[in-house]
């Protein structure tokens, strides 16, 4: 179960966010209460963001148990906008625009505009619209105007919506807008995550801190070193052995720190690439593991390139974080403090001095992380531009070459070559800049060290630490401030490797708590083999729920019937197709099996029975033996060769030099649609199902090979229940039944001939444009 | 069992053919022969792998000469020795396939990988292009199709010496 991000509102599976409908105010209530009559009840108040006819502002709708009023702000003082008495309203009606909807009261009389929104408070009114449907005196639920498809289909091309917390610019592909994300959950998830790491962590996190170690402690044996080792105040042989054997005893430490520190930075490296790696194949794996058991639904929303940039480029900043950005800030926390302590012991004044750059090193590095991330975003804009380019241009060489346009199309890549060039020239400049002025403020360090120090060393009357500092203090000095100033600078870099992370695994995240929305009911049954009767009853159903593509729609296919769907595009014919299939689920009526609804059954079960045949036939990476038998891999050569004879493709199949074994799919041999079509047609022949989906390709092949696909169908659907969304006048012919669909209705049903009888027949109508149109191509030639 | 009914046989049907029921013979100018039972007989035939890289004994698919199937064999094994040593000729003429013995050296240069090889046909370079005619089989063997569409066949990697392994390894 995907925790709740606390503070966001829980979204719908589906398409939009439903922002927060923002109910009017106590003050607000008592301004316009003047304007209310004795005994008038308020039943309904809203707030819309703008103000007819066409500004942005403020307007209220009222809802009372008498009228239905809208205010506006005038002055201080509200005004009344717009009334309607309730008994005068036949229905309430909503007009959509891009952008804004406007609400109007239908009256005998005509129509009174009321309010106009904006998107972000669709829902809202959405909600307003049908209470006040409720309210009238002939309640009925009126639909909606005919920009019903149109406007799904804008719904769901949109690339941002708004945040349900706080109705800003949200992307598409999140939950909740940036502002709102709760940062520090987030990054509570990662750190939990970490946790199955924890032995490896704790290992590499042990080396490391040796090896930090290894990196400060010579800095003190030097002092050692210069102060007692190398210093003689008297000479003299007895004095000189126990000075040489100090000298050994110190340069043998120090030799061991550093053979040491070699090893074990060797092994520390390889354990943390390695669990690094590691860390980065979990997360793939979960997301893939999550991502099979998305329904289509989440699929239509997102693109492909979009998910496999999830699965591969977040998961390696997710790593980076929780392996390496973990450890290294406790890491140079501590660093930084045993540093300071030991330096401060040693000797405060000069300590001091060392580390005053310190603070201005923080805000030099803290200023230019800031700039160069918006060169460098700046940057990586120009460039995927001039990718873009590319990627347009190249496949189309032939029309620029057609249309002699390579001068136009040079110059404007010459452009966008030139803007990436500058782009990254100002990123080096910028970086240039600061990489010096950082290094010249460190070195400040450094002469404060020598300077002063060196005068504190002279002025040490006795040369011995401790009566001042002395020669082998200034060295150590010196060593650990080299120590000292690369993890201040990781330290303030922080926060944007935090800030990275936290994206990254927003995205991750998001993808790992979205609920797969088709999900077998528990209790859900085996579905047995069927008999192939399909009934869909009073069935509705909208990608988006607003929004219905098909309305009430009731029909019942026997056994073995071929049913043709046909109408205009958008009628509802695809939509049908995929209730069938249960790629999603009606949002009101049943869809029935064999008198059992698909619901209590299992997904497996039910899909195992069904066989689909589509528009574009995909192709996976693979022989062709492996894509006929896709559906069912253990099939013997036989099944398989039986399966593309029946489709007209073993012909064709065993003129490829590999034959079977020929691969095709993304980098392998191409297929011609027609060869494609037939490939997919014998993997249907193969999985022989009860119930076969045929979504007939548009694209035109030439007359042959139309024969054989023809020929290819008419094996596949012989003795099947078969939907097929018919372009072929032919497939039509065959039809047991028609069934019509228009704007989401059932409009007529029936066969060929019963259909093309009535005059003023949807069915008809097509027909004849269709016939009007092969005529013209006939006279033609 | 297959029953001998061309006429009844619709055109979208397998015809499976049962190896002890054939006979396949070259006639004077090499060209082969089919006799099915003691009815069919057709001439010139010929025959076409289904699965020519991971079955080539299995599923040969024969054809008359206006490239109609007559009908598929199951399996090579299960035909008489004279029919089966014919049908392997013909196939052996027109399937060119050479057995890797030792891979020499692997070059890459504007796209075109040169392979110079020891084969059990003799020695030689064939050019490959693109990754994609270097195609690993499941069980482990690697196929090369040269572009003249030759093919040439690297076992499984303890069949080769120390040398010829690593050259593979950089180029799979």
């Amino acid at each position: 179960m995907p925790e709740e991000i606390p503070g966001c509102a829980a979204t719908p599976a589906v398409g939009a966010a439903e922002p927060q409908p923002v109910q009017l105010t106590d003050a607000v209530i008592q301004e316009i209460a003047p304007f209310l009559e004795s005994g008038e009840e308020v039943r309904l108040g809203l707030e819309a963001d703008m103000v007819l006819p066409a500004s942005f502002g403020t307007s209220w709708l009222i809802a009372t148990d008498r009228r239905i009023c809208v205010f506006v702000q005038n002055c201080k003082a509200p005004v009344v906008q717009a009334e309607v008495p309730l008994r005068n309203t036949i229905s309430i009606r909503r007009r959509d625009g891009l952008g804004s909807s406007v609400l109007e009261a239908h009256t005998p009389e005509g129509a009174v505009p009321l309010v106009r929104y904006t998107e972000a408070r669709a829902g809202a009114f959405d909600a307003a619209r049908e209470q006040l449907l409720r309210m009238l005196p002939e309640a009925g639920a009126e639909e909606d105007d005919d920009s019903g498809g149109d406007h799904a289909e804008r719904q769901m091309r949109k690339k941002t919506l708004p945040c349900p917390k706080c109705a800003g610019p949200m992307p598409r592909w999140m939950n909740v807008c940036p502002e709102c994300v709760d940062r520090r959950q987030l990054l509570v998830r990662l750190v939990q995550r970490a946790r199955r790491y924890s032995k490896p962590i704790v290992l590499t996190f042990v080396l490391t801190a040796f090896l930090r170690f290894c990196a400060i402690y010579p800095a003190v044996l030097q002092q050692e070193l210069v102060d007692r080792a190398l210093k003689l105040n008297v000479r003299g042989p007895e004095i000189l052995q126990v000075h040489y054997r100090m000298l050994w005893q110190i340069v043998f430490v120090l030799a061991l720190i550093r053979v040491a520190s070699s090893v074990v930075g060797a092994i520390q490296q390889f354990l943390m690439t390695s669990l690094g790696e590691r860390v980065t194949n979990d997360f793939r794996m979960d997301i893939y593991t999550h991502l099979q058991k998305l329904g289509v639904n989440y699929y239509d929303q997102k693109e492909t390139g979009w998910i496999m940039d999830r699965v591969t480029g977040d998961t390696s900043t997710l790593q980076t974080f929780m392996t390496d950005t973990l450890q290294k800030t406790v890491l140079n926390g501590v660093t930084l403090l045993v540093i300071a302590v030991v330096m401060f012991s040693a000797n405060p004044l000069l300590a001091t001095i060392a580390l005053l750059p310190a603070p201005f090193v923080c805000l030099i590095s803290a200023s230019f992380m800031k700039k160069t991330h918006k060169i460098w975003h700046w940057a990586w804009r120009r460039r995927s531009r001039m990718f873009a380019l590319l990627s347009n241009v190249l496949p189309g060489v032939r029309v620029v070459k057609a249309f002699v346009q390579e001068d136009r199309e040079h110059e404007r890549f010459r452009r966008q070559s030139e803007e990436y060039m500058n782009a990254r020239v100002s990123a080096a400049r910028a970086f240039a800049g600061f990489s010096r002025s950082t290094n010249f403020v460190m070195s400040l360090s450094t002469l404060g060290i020598w300077g002063y120090g060196g005068y504190l060393v002279l002025r040490n009357p006795t040369g011995r630490p401790e009566d001042g500092v002395t020669i082998g203090i200034l060295v150590m000095f010196i060593a650990l401030v080299a120590q000292f100033y690369s993890p201040l600078q990781e330290l303030t870099n922080m926060s944007q490797q935090v800030q990275q992370a936290a994206t990254s695994g927003q995205r991750v995240f998001e993808v790992l708590d979205t609920e797969p929305d088709m999900k077998d009911a528990p209790g859900a049954l085996e579905l047995e083999q069927i008999e192939g009767k399909v009934e869909l009853r009073g069935v509705s159903f909208g990608y988006d729920e607003r929004r219905p593509v098909l309305r009430n729609v009731s029909f019942v296919v026997q056994p073995g019937e071929m049913i043709g769907l046909v109408g205009p595009s958008g009628a509802g014919k695809s939509t049908t197709v995929n209730l069938i299939c249960r790629f999603y689920d009606a949002t009101s009526g049943q869809v029935l099996i064999d008198g059992r609804d698909v619901r209590d059954v299992s997904l497996k079960s039910l899909r195992n029975q069904i066989g689909i045949v589509l528009q574009e036939p995909f192709l996976f990476h693979g022989t062709i033996a492996d894509n006929i038998a896709y559906g069912c891999p253990d099939a013997p050569m036989e099944r398989i060769v039986r399966a593309a004879k029946a489709a007209n493709a073993h012909d064709f199949v065993l003129r490829f030099p590999d034959g079977y074994d020929t691969m095709v799919g993304e980098r392998g041999t191409r297929l011609s649609g027609g060869e494609r079509q037939r490939i997919s047609i014998a993997r249907a022949i193969l999985k022989d199902p009860r119930i076969l989906i045929l979504d007939e390709a548009t694209s035109s092949v030439d007359t042959e090979t139309e024969a054989l696909i023809r020929e290819a169908i008419d094996r596949l659907v012989h003795g099947r229940t078969t939907f097929a969304i018919a372009h072929r006048f032919s497939t039509l012919q065959h039809a047991n039944r028609l069934i019509v669909l228009e704007k989401g209705k059932l409009v007529e049903e029936g066969t060929h001939e019963e259909l093309l009888s009535k005059p003023d027949g949807v069915f008809r109508r097509l027909c004849d444009v269709q016939k009007q149109l092969s005529d013209v191509v006939a006279v033609g030639g | 069992m297959d029953a001998v009914d061309t006429g009844n046989r619709s055109k979208g049907d397998l015809r499976l053919l049962e190896p002890r029921n054939l006979r396949l013979r070259t006639d004077a100018y090499g060209r082969m022969h089919l006799e099915i039972g003691i009815e069919e007989r057709y001439g010139p035939v010929r025959a076409v792998r289904c699965l020519p890289l991971t079955k080539p004994d299995r599923f040969i698919s024969l054809q008359d000469e206006e490239g109609e199937e007559i009908g598929i064999i199951p399996e090579v094994s299960q035909l008489d020795g004279e029919s089966r040593r014919v049908l392997e000729d013909d196939l052996a003429l027109y399937y060119l396939k050479a057995r890797v013995t030792a891979i020499r050296k692997v070059e890459t240069k504007n796209g075109i990988i040169t392979w110079e090889l020891e084969t059990d046909l003799g020695p030689k370079t064939a050019h490959v292009r693109d990754r994609q005619n270097i195609r690993p089989m499941p069980d482990g063997r690697i196929i090369l199709t040269d572009i003249h569409d030759a093919r040439y066949e690297i076992p499984v990697g303890d069949a080769l010496d120390e040398r010829s392994r690593d050259w593979l390894m950089i180029e799979i």
